[in-house]
C-alpha cells in the first residue's frame, strides 16, 4: 500500500512539519524506555488539538492501519512501541492548561502536558498534582493516565486513578467524547476509572480533569541505614503496622547505594545493605510527632544510622541517592532492565530474599530501589550481553521467578508500569480465561476493531522475547 | 416464558435446598412496591453464579440484595423478579493487618467488618448510610459515600479487589490485595457504583486505615447558613486537614441532630497536637465571625456523625443527592434553598461537593425536582433521586443529567456484553441500563 495519499491528508490536517514519514524522523518512535524491543512505525503524527486528533484517527482508520497513542515514550513496558507498524499519534504538542480551579482544586489539562510542568504551574496556588513518577520531568499526563502511574508519594496520596475525575477521549471511530466530570458521582459506569490504566487500548486521551491537592505546611524526611535488607524491610513493615502511613517510604539497596556513591558522592556507607527513606507531610504540629515515632521504630529495628531533615535543601540531600539510583545503574553494568512487581506489604522481607535468591540462582545481578510502603518492588536486572544473545534467557527466567514469587504471596506482576508488550504473555498467570474475557469485552465496547494499540495488554501466544520461550509457561497455566 | 418462570422455583430449590428459597411470602423484599416472586439465599459464589444462570434461562430479572439499606436506589425493577440475598456470603476471608487490607464476603455488614478489624486498631472509612446494616457488596455497588470521603477516599479509592458472578454464571476476579496493581484493566472500577447490573459481587478486598488516636469535632451553630458556608470555605482553603467538613442547614436538618439552628461541623482526627491545633484554629475563626463554637468528643461526637451520615435516609421521605464541584457549593446551595420547599432540610458535605436533601413527599413536586436538576446542571453537577415515591421516581430517570450520547453507547455496549439477556437489575441503572 502506498502511504503517499495518507501522508498528504495528514499533512493537511496537522501541517507538513507534524506528519513524519522519513525514516530518520521515525527512528525516535521505534521504542520507548523498555529498550529491548523496537519496531518502526509507518508514520508519526503530532496533532495540536483534539479536533486534529479526531481527523487523524478517521483518516488512518479509513485505511485500516493501527494507531498507537504516545506521550513522552518513558513507558517501561513497551506500551508505546508500534509493533505492528501503523501510525503513532504523539500528544507532545498538546500541552495547554485549560482551567485551574483553586477552590474546587481541579484542573483541565491537555494530555501531552508534562507531569512536572503541571506541578510547577500549580506552585503559585499552593497546589500540586500528586502522582509523581520518577520520570515526571518527561512523562506526560496522558501517559500517566494510560499506565495509571504511581510514584514515591502515592503511598499516602494514591496513584493516578485516584486523581483523575474525567477524560476527553478520541475513540477509534474518530468521535470525541467525555467521560466523568468536574463533580464526583457522575452517573453511569465509571468509564474514567477503567480508562485509567487501559494503556492506550481504548482510545486516545486528549484532555484530563485532574484533582489537585494543597501543599502541606510541614515536611520531614528521614534516612535510616541498615546492615541488612531484611532489617530494612522489617522496619518498613513495622512503621506501617504501627498505624503510620507516611507520604513516602522507599528502600535503596547496597548495590544501588554504592553505584550512587560512584556518580555523586552521596556518602552512603559502602558496607550497608539497605537504606530506608521516609517522608511525612502534614500539619506543623503532627509532623514532628510522626518523625519521632518513626525514628524510634527504625532504631528498634536496628538502624545503624538515622538522619532527619526539615529544610528543603537538607531533604533534597537525603532524596538524592534515591532520585539518582536509576541513572547510576550505568556504573554497574552495560544493560539494565527495571522490573515492576508488587507484594502485599506483609511479605516484604520474604520477597526481597526470594529476589536475591533468583538472581543468585540464575547468575544475574539485581539492584533494588523501590516503593516499599506499598509493596511495589523494582528489581533492576543487570547484565553485559545483548538482548538477542542466548544468555538473555537468564534475564527472562529471573523475571519470571520474581513475578512468580510475588504471585505466590498474593502480589501482582506489575504495580505501576503496565503490561504493554513486556508482560502481556503473563496476564494468564494472574487471571483466569474468564477474567481475561471480561477485560476483552470492555476493550471491545470501546474499540470493537482492536485498532487502538493492538496486541498490548493481552497475551498474543508469541514468545515473550524474540525467540526465548517462557520457561514457566506451564506453571502459569496451572493456576 | 411464563412456563419457564413457573418451573424456576423448583429448579432453584434443587440447586440451593428448599430452606434457602422463599416463594410467596416475599413482600419484605419489595422494591418500589414491586414484590419479588422468589427470594433466594445462595451460600457461596458458585451458587450465586448458578442462580443467575437459572434465572437467565427463565427470563427472570435478579435484584441483588445486601442489607437492603439503599435498595431503593435506582429505577423501579421490572417484574417478575427474584431477590438474590447475599447474607450468607458474609464470611471473613482474610484480615492481613500488616498489609492494611481485609478480604470479606460481599454479604458481610460493615458493622460486622468493624468488629473484625477494630480490635487491631483499624477501620474501613466508607461510612455509607446505616453502615452497621449495609453490606460491603451493597455499599460498593451503590457507591454512596460518607462524611469522611474527601479525607479518606471513596469506594473507588478503597476497593482494591473483587470477585463477581456474571450473568452466565461464570465467576471472575478483579484486582487483588496489593494497593498498586496494573496487571490488566482496573476491573474493580466497573463494578463500583454499577448497582449490580454487570455482575453480583461475592467478595471484596478493601483498604483499611489505622484508627486515629484522637478525634474531636468543632460545632459552630448559627442562624444564617451562608455564614457557616463561608466559614467552611475558610477551613477548606486553610492548611488544616480536617477529616470532615459538613454544614447542616436549617431547622429541619438541625432537628435531626437535636438542634434548632444551622451548624458547621469540622471533624479533626489524628495525633493530639494536630487535633488541638485544628480545634483551636476553627474555634478562633468562628469567634472572628461572631459565631458560637463548642467542641464535641466521645459518644456525643459519634452520635452526631452518625446522625449526619444517615440524615437523608432516616425516617421516611425523599432523599436526593446533588453533587457539584466543591468550589461551587455555596452558590449552588444558595439557589437550591430558594427552590426547595420549607419542609426540606439539607446536609452539605463541603469538601466533596455533595449535598444531601431530605424532603417531605407532601410538599415536594416534580417541579421542585426539575428545579434542583436545573440548578445542578448549571454547575456541571449531577442529581440522584435516591429515594422517592414511585410516581416521582417514574417522572424521569432517577439520575441526571443524561450521559453524553457516545459515552452512553459505550456503557450500553458494556452492559450488553456482560448481561446480554438482561438478568441483572435490568432497567434500574442509568438510562435504563
Ligand atoms: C527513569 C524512569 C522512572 C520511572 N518511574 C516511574 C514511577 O516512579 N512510577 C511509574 O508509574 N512509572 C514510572 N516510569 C514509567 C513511565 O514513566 C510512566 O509509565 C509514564 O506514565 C509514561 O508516560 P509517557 O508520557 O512517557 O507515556 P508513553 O511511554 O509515551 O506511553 C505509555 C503508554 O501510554 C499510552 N499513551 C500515552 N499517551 C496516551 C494518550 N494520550 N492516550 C492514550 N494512551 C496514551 C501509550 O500507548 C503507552 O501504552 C518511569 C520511567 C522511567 C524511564
Amino acid at each position: 500500500m502506498t502511504l503517499a495519499p495518507l501522508i498528504r491528508r495528514l499533512q493537511a490536517i496537522v501541517g507538513n512539519a507534524y506528519a513524519l514519514h522519513r525514516p530518520e524522523d521515525l527512528i525516535v518512535y521505534e521504542q520507548d524506555a523498555l529498550m529491548v524491543s523496537r519496531h518502526k512505525p509507518d508514520l508519526v503524527v503530532l496533532p495540536d488539538t483534539t479536533q486534529q486528533v479526531s481527523e487523524v484517527v478517521r483518516a488512518v482508520r479509513e485505511l485500516g492501519l493501527p494507531i498507537v497513542p504516545r506521550g513522552a515514550g518513558t513507558g517501561l513496558a513497551g506500551g508505546a512501541i508500534p509493533e505492528r507498524g501503523g501510525v503513532v499519534v504523539a500528544l507532545t504538542r498538546m500541552t495547554r492548561v485549560h482551567d485551574i480551579d483553586p477552590i474546587s482544586k481541579t484542573a483541565v489539562v491537555e494530555a501531552g502536558l508534562v507531569n512536572a510542568d503541571l506541578t510547577a504551574m500549580l506552585e503559585p496556588y499552593g497546589l500540586f498534582f500528586a502522582p509523581d513518577p520518577g520520570s515526571q520531568v518527561a512523562a506526560t499526563i496522558g501517559g500517566n493516565v494510560a499506565n495509571n502511574a504511581g510514584g514515591p508519594h502515592c503511598l499516602a496520596y494514591g496513584v493516578t486513578s485516584n486523581h483523575v475525575l474525567g477524560l476527553e477521549v478520541v475513540l477509534a471511530d474518530g468521535t470525541v467524547t467525555w467521560v466523568g466530570s468536574r463533580a464526583l458521582d457522575e452517573p453511569g459506569y465509571d468509564l474514567t476509572g477503567i480508562l485509567v490504566g487501559s494503556e492506550g487500548t481504548f482510545g486516545i486521551v486528549t484532555k484530563a480533569i485532574v484533582r489537585l491537592l494543597a501543599r502541606r505546611e510541614a515536611v520531614r524526611t528521614l534516612l535510616a541505614i541498615y546492615d541488612t535488607m531484611d532489617a530494612a524491610c522489617e522496619a518498613a513493615s513495622a512503621v506501617i503496622a504501627s498505624g503510620i502511613v507516611p507520604e513516602a517510604l522507599e528502600i535503596i539497596d547496597g548495590m544501588s547505594m554504592r553505584a550512587v556513591n560512584k556518580t555523586l558522592q552521596a556518602g552512603f556507607p559502602e558496607d550497608a545493605e539497605a537504606a530506608l527513606l521516609i517522608e511525612v507531610e502534614g500539619l506543623a504540629e503532627s509532623v514532628p510527632v510522626l518523625i519521632e515515632r518513626i525514628e524510634a521504630i527504625c532504631h528498634r529495628q536496628g538502624a545503624r544510622r538515622i538522619q532527619t531533615a526539615a529544610t528543603a535543601q537538607d531533604r533534597m540531600g537525603l532524596w538524592k541517592g534515591r532520585k539518582h539510583a536509576y541513572g547510576a545503574l550505568g556504573k554497574l553494568a552495560r544493560r539494565a532492565i527495571m522490573l515492576d512487581v508488587c507484594a502485599p506489604r506483609s511479605h516484604l522481607a520474604r520477597i526481597m530474599r526470594q529476589i536475591t535468591e533468583a538472581g543468585t540462582r540464575l547468575n544475574i545481578q539485581v539492584a533494588n530501589f523501590f516503593h516499599a510502603g506499598d509493596g511495589n518492588l523494582h528489581p533492576n536486572l543487570l547484565f553485559e550481553f545483548d538482548d538477542n544473545s542466548p544468555e538473555y534467557a537468564r534475564v527472562v527466567a529471573t523475571t519470571e521467578d520474581i513475578m512468580w514469587a510475588c504471585i505466590a504471596v498474593g502480589g501482582t506482576i506489575t504495580g505501576e508500569h503496565g503490561l504493554g508488550m513486556e508482560k502481556r504473555e503473563y496476564l494468564g498467570w494472574m487471571n483466569s480465561d474468564a477474567d481475561i474475557a471480561a477485560m476483552k469485552r470492555v476493550r471491545d465496547a470501546f474499540d470493537p476493531d482492536g485498532a487502538m494499540n493492538p496486541d498490548k495488554v493481552f497475551p498474543t501466544g508469541r514468545p515473550v522475547h524474540g525467540t526465548i520461550p517462557s520457561v514457566r509457561a506451564a506453571g502459569g497455566a496451572d493456576r | 416464558m411464563i412456563a419457564d418462570s413457573m418451573s424456576l422455583a423448583p429448579r432453584l430449590e434443587t440447586l440451593l435446598g428448599g430452606e434457602w428459597v422463599t416463594v410467596g411470602d416475599t413482600s419484605r423484599w419489595a422494591v418500589d412496591g414491586v414484590i419479588p416472586g422468589i427470594a433466594v439465599r445462595p451460600g457461596d459464589s458458585e451458587q450465586v453464579g448458578a442462580v443467575l444462570r437459572l434465572c437467565g434461562e427463565a427470563a427472570a430479572a435478579v435484584v441483588p440484595w445486601g442489607g437492603g439499606t439503599a435498595i431503593e436506589v435506582g429505577n423501579p425493577p421490572r417484574p417478575p423478579h427474584v431477590a438474590l440475598l447475599t447474607d450468607r456470603l458474609s464470611g471473613l476471608v482474610e484480615h492481613d493487618a500488616a498489609n492494611l487490607t481485609v478480604t470479606v464476603g460481599a454479604g458481610m455488614t460493615l458493622g460486622a467488618l468493624d468488629g473484625v478489624i477494630s480490635g487491631q486498631g483499624q477501620f474501613f472509612p466508607l461510612e455509607p448510610p446505616f453502615a452497621e446494616r449495609a453490606t460491603a457488596g451493597g455499599a460498593v455497588a451503590v457507591n454512596l459515600n460518607g462524611p469522611r470521603r474527601a479525607h479518606c477516599g471513596s469506594a473507588r479509592d478503597l476497593v482494591i479487589g473483587a470477585r463477581a458472578a456474571q450473568a452466565d454464571g461464570t465467576l471472575i476476579k478483579a484486582g487483588g490485595k496489593t494497593v498498586k496493581n496494573v496487571a490488566g484493566y482496573d476491573m474493580c472500577k466497573l463494578f463500583i457504583g454499577s448497582l449490580g447490573t454487570l455482575g453480583v459481587l461475592t467478595e471484596l478486598t478493601l483498604r483499611l486505615l489505622p484508627v486515629p488516636e484522637t478525634s474531636r469535632t468543632v460545632a459552630v451553630w448559627g442562624d444564617d447558613p451562608s455564614d457557616l458556608l463561608r466559614l467552611s470555605g475558610r477551613v477548606l482553603e486553610s492548611p488544616l486537614l480536617p477529616a470532615a467538613v459538613v454544614v447542616v442547614v436549617d431547622a429541619v436538618a438541625a432537628g435531626a441532630l437535636g438542634r434548632n439552628a444551622s451548624g458547621l461541623l469540622v471533624r479533626a482526627t489524628g495525633f493530639e497536637a494536630a487535633v488541638a491545633r485544628q480545634v483551636r484554629d476553627v474555634t478562633a475563626w468562628a469567634a472572628q465571625a461572631a459565631l458560637d463554637a463548642e467542641t464535641l468528643e466521645g459518644e456525643a461526637e459519634g452520635a452526631l456523625w452518625q446522625a449526619i451520615r444517615d440524615f437523608a435516609w432516616a425516617g421516611g421521605g425523599i432523599a436526593i443527592r446533588v453533587t457539584v464541584p466543591s468550589g461551587d457549593v455555596p452558590a449552588v446551595f444558595g439557589r437550591l434553598r430558594s427552590a426547595l420547599p420549607a419542609s426540606s432540610g439539607a446536609v452539605v458535605h463541603a469538601a466533596s461537593g455533595t449535598i444531601w436533601i431530605h424532603a417531605d413527599p407532601a410538599g415536594f413536586t416534580a417541579t421542585a425536582l426539575g428545579a434542583v436538576r436545573e440548578i445542578s446542571a448549571g454547575y456541571s453537577g449531577n442529581v440522584l433521586v435516591a429515594r422517592a415515591p414511585r410516581a416521582l421516581k417514574a417522572s424521569g430517570d432517577v439520575w441526571a443529567p443524561g450521559t453524553p450520547p457516545r459515552t452512553l453507547e459505550i456503557m450500553r455496549a458494556i452492559k450488553q456484553a456482560f448481561d446480554p439477556i438482561g438478568t441483572l437489575n435490568p432497567g434500574r441503572f442509568v438510562a435504563g441500563l
